[in-house]
């Protein structure tokens, strides 16, 4: 989960690593203020939601780069030529659909992330980013209505099925 | 009934609407048009479950690990020095109350305080009484910037308490 928030909230390689320790340092070190008030993913996701967005707003100008991201990326892609071998085909498809992902703002990518890959509720995303769960579901359907146009517009169904 | 909305066929995906009336399954099964949409959905949902693309990041473990333990071992050492600094303030303050009210009273004081005992007080005094008030406040800047320095390296990244 940390890995996954940090790689998507984070573009610079280096950076994401030292963040990614830091968080699990925070969550360490901040393991005895737990209150099992929530699920513990979720409050590791807080922290790591929190620690990237600190780390960003210290990097001003990277922040606005991720706030209004690169919009024309797709062309710059190469085309999925689909492959002889289906893992190689899969892994291109992940490829397409991640730098697809990157060119959204970072909130879009964030509930993304929590929602599909660590299986959060629209509750505890919202309790994650300090979202109302109605922006939460906005975030969410927004994001992937804008990913299912970009995507369509270039890619049959079949080439993008892993 | 309308075609289905993206917001629409992303709520039934999710589990939120639709699944209990069939109302959407009613318009699906007549609308090629939706249903097409709605496997591409489908087709989405499934690729932004995969982590693959995702660059994992090696040692990851290791590397928190020694920076728990560095960390630990820093706080540590820095126990100790505080240890011996608090020593050496009370040294000094031991010192600047001698310079300053003297130690007539305890080079005078009562006889079962012994005679070698009340010499080695004397010279102690003696030698106290050489030193000034600009090098007892020297030393205790120094005291006191090596603590504050100390306690600057105890607040380094990944160390400081967050608030979550």
């Amino acid at each position: 989960m940390v890995t996954h928030i940090v790689s998507r909230m984070v573009r610079d390689a280096a950076e994401r690593e030292d963040l990614a320790q830091d968080v699990f340092l925070k969550v360490y070190e901040n393991l005895g203020g737990f209150e099992f008030r929530s699920r513990m993913s979720t409050w590791i996701a807080r922290i790591a939601y929190t620690t990237c967005l600190n780390f960003l707003d210290r990097k001003r100008p990277s922040l606005i780069e991720d706030e209004f991201p690169d919009r024309g990326g797709v062309d710059a892609f190469p085309s999925a030529v689909p492959a002889p071998d289906k893992a190689a085909h899969s892994v291109e498809v992940a490829d397409i659909l991640e730098r697809e992902i990157a060119g959204l703002p970072l909130k879009y990518r964030t509930v993304l992330t929590l929602f599909h890959l660590d299986g959060l509720s629209y509750e505890e995303i919202g309790e994650a980013m300090n979202l109302a769960d109605g922006t939460v579901k906005s975030h969410l359907f927004r994001a992937r209505r804008e990913l299912h146009e970009r995507l369509f517009s270039t890619y049959s169904r079949e080439e993008l099925e892993s | 009934m309308k075609h289905l909305t993206p917001e629409d066929i992303q709520r039934y995906l999710d589990g939120v609407a639709g699944r209990d009336t069939g109302e959407f399954d009613d318009h699906l099964a007549g609308c090629p048009g939706c249903l097409e949409r709605l496997e591409e959905y489908r087709a989405l949902y499934v690729d932004l479950g995969d982590d693959g693309a995702i660059p994992a990041l090696p040692g990851l473990t290791d590397k928190v690990m020694n920076r728990l333990i560095s960390g630990r071992r820093s706080e540590e050492e820095s126990g100790l020095l505080d240890f011996v600094l608090a020593g050496c303030g009370i040294l000094l303050a031991a010192v600047a109350l001698i310079v300053f009210v003297g130690l007539g009273p305890l080079t005078a004081g009562p006889a079962w305080l012994g005679g070698a005992i009340r010499d080695l007080a004397g010279a102690g005094a003696s030698a106290a009484s050489r030193l000034r008030p600009p090098v007892l406040l020297a030393a205790a800047a120094v005291i006191f910037l090596v603590y504050i320095a100390n306690g600057i390296a105890l607040r380094r990244p990944g160390t400081r308490s967050p608030r979550p």
